[in-house]
């Protein structure tokens, strides 16, 4: 058809004035939901979620009986057990609800909740930069806290696909396995704890990738920082905490979280695991990520 | 009516004064806005659109202050960008609508408006296709189509018809003129390229050093353009140059064979005898320049290269 044909139109419909965020999000999640991020997902870092599903379903096929479980007023660190993990969960599928924590905790120190945003998101900002797709956004009626708001939440989303989603499946399986309705009396809070404690999780884990994403080009370099810093943090904290002091098991991101989320289930964090120090790392490690990247992050780059 | 209304905008970057006090008016209309590189075109964009806060002054688009509301400033205007900017992996359809929705539109209206857009720009057959795979020509027109999707009643264009050939060229002019003339959008051309300025644009408004250099209607700047010869001649060109300087006129282009003089006001040709008598060089050729819109530019610029050289030179002198 040739130019002018159509002729040009006024437009005359409706104009929305509230938040790009979620538009943002969906445009950044939706080209980088590539074959290998499902083969990622659900052939390996589903894995876990799948056994210890199949293990709930034996622990209940076998007519273990449904009660209190394991007496469980502190939290205990995947680390440090004396019993397998698997096991250990799949019992407490069988209580009260409060092993969800376990899952999270140990779901995001498997790393997979830090690996997969770092492969996927590595270039969510970086690439903005490069092909000079700021100028969408900000010549736009869109603000800078719109724009990283839209990306953070597209990062958390991929975080959240390995743990707010398989644990609150899990949960509902366990409800659907259960012969009556008294465990899910006694669980209904439990899916508001798993949200809760998967947004501080995934918060943490967007604010490390997006600091990356915002401070350098090459995906392939910024993935391989989140990782290697992830680690670091996690090797050194472990390593201090117990060579040195246990108090330094603060800097490892999942007792951290794990001990600022462990309320939510009504857990105890241990009197050796300093919660100031863990509000530290769970909360002012993301919040110090997230006041670089808004300084990064600035409209002006627009019409350079 | 004005579009928009620039008082006393001044911006420093460090120890650049990118903006001086600059005072300016675009009508309503095409509007082009030329100058130099540094001449401060990109920095009063970027105040216009609301992304830089000047230090002090204020300006005004469609009414609207762009310190006090710059999103719904970027609501009403339209920003067509130098470079390619779209997100990877988008076909032309999805790129515009993802404009579309960031500027407002529901996502139902952003998907018709799309592709009423890109047929428009003459895009429709192509649509479909990733925008990676457009040609230069076609990625303007993406850009274009982007800058429109919203419908609004001002859009910047920013050198919209660079790196195309002369049949792409016409086509992005032809579409602006089809926008400003028949569906009374108003543009601001920000263009390097005079012809286009002058072949689109009503008015023209030329940037140097951070001020307006000149500004009016393209006719009105047009017959400011008197008193510049084209000049060739046998013998000792640096001499010839040197006598001509010291008889007060000026040598505004110097690149070719034949140079391009400036006279001082009231003067005429004989000027140039004089100098080429002075400096024994046979005058070979001289013609009154064709009055266009390139020799008022380069004279705005001449005229502002002898007003710092001047300012210059006190400064020594003190």
């Amino acid at each position: 058809m040739p130019i002018f044909a159509q002729g040009y139109r006024a437009y005359t419909g409706p104009v929305n004035r509230g938040s790009r965020a979620l538009a943002i999000a969906w445009e950044s999640i939706r080209p980088r939901m590539r074959w290998w991020v499902w083969l990622l997902l659900f052939g390996f870092l589903w894995m876990p979620h799948l056994i210890f599903g199949g293990m709930t379903y034996m622990v209940l096929f076998m007519g273990i009986k449904m009660g209190k479980g394991l007496p469980m007023p502190d939290v205990v660190f995947e680390g440090m057990r004396s019993q397998p993990g698997a096991m250990y969960l799949a019992g407490m599928m069988t209580n009260d609800g409060r092993g969800f924590w376990d899952i999270l905790n140990i779901a995001f120190s498997a790393t997979g909740p830090i690996v997969l945003p770092a492969i996927a998101c590595a270039g969510i900002l970086a690439a903005d930069r490069n092909t000079h797709a700021l100028q969408i956004y900000f010549a736009r009626p869109v603000s800078r806290m719109d724009y990283l708001f839209g990306k953070l939440l597209a990062v958390a989303a991929f975080s959240s696909l390995l743990l707010a989603i398989p644990t609150l499946a899990l949960w509902a399986e366990c409800s659907a396995l259960q012969p009556g309705v008294d465990w899910l009396k006694a669980t209904w809070w439990v899916p508001f704890s798993i949200v809760g404690a998967s947004l501080v999780y995934t918060v943490w884990a967007a604010g490390l990738v997006l600091l990356a994403s915002s401070l350098m080009s090459r995906p392939v370099l910024i993935g391989a920082v989140v990782i290697f810093v992830y680690l670091f943090m996690l090797g050194f904290g472990e390593v201090l905490g117990r060579a040195v002091d246990k108090s330094w098991f603060a800097i490892v991101p999942h007792y951290a979280i794990g001990a600022v989320t462990a309320p939510l289930f009504g857990l105890r964090t241990p009197d050796w695991l300093p919660m100031h120090y863990c509000v530290l790392t769970a909360f002012g490690f993301p919040a110090l990520c997230f006041l670089i990247v808004i300084r990064r992050i600035r409209a002006v780059e627009v019409v350079t | 009516m004005n579009t928009v209304t620039v008082s006393g905008i001044e911006k420093t970057f460090g120890t650049v004064r990118a903006l001086r006090g600059l005072n300016v008016e675009f009508p309503e209309g095409p509007v082009g806005l030329l100058g130099p590189n540094g001449a401060g075109k990109s920095t009063l964009l970027k105040v216009l659109l609301g992304l830089l806060t000047p230090d002090s002054g204020t300006a005004q688009v469609l009414g609207l202050d762009v310190t006090a509301d710059p999103t719904e400033v970027r609501r009403l205007v339209g920003y067509m960008p130098e470079m390619d900017a779209f997100l990877p992996g988008l076909t032309g359809a999805e790129a515009v609508r993802f404009a579309g929705v960031m500027c407002g539109l529901p996502a139902g209206h952003a998907q018709r408006r799309a592709h009423e857009i890109l047929y428009y720009v003459g895009l429709g057959e192509a649509r479909f296709r990733r925008a990676e795979q457009y040609s230069t020509g076609m990625r303007q027109r993406l850009r274009l189509a982007q800058a429109l999707v919203h419908d609004p009643q001002l859009v910047f264009l920013d050198e919209p018809t660079n790196g195309l050939d002369p049949a792409g060229r016409d086509e992005i002019l032809e579409l602006i003129r089809d926008l400003t003339r028949k569906h009374r959008k108003s543009v601001i051309l920000c263009s390097h390229l005079l012809f286009d300025v002058e072949s689109v644009c009503d008015n023209v408004v030329v940037l140097r050093s951070g001020q307006v250099a000149l500004q009016g209607t393209i006719a009105d700047v047009k017959k400011l353009e008197r008193g510049t010869y084209r000049v060739r001649v046998l013998g000792d060109r640096d001499a010839f140059i040197g006598a001509i300087e010291r008889e007060g006129a000026a040598v505004v282009d110097r690149t070719g064979e034949t140079l391009s003089i400036r006279v001082p006001d009231g003067a005429d040709a004989k000027l140039v005898f004089r100098a080429a008598a002075a400096s024994k060089v046979v005058v070979r050729e001289l013609s009154t320049m064709e009055r266009n819109l390139e020799g008022a530019f380069l004279r705005a610029m001449a005229d502002g290269d002898a007003a710092a050289a001047a300012a210059t030179a006190k400064g020594t002198a003190r």
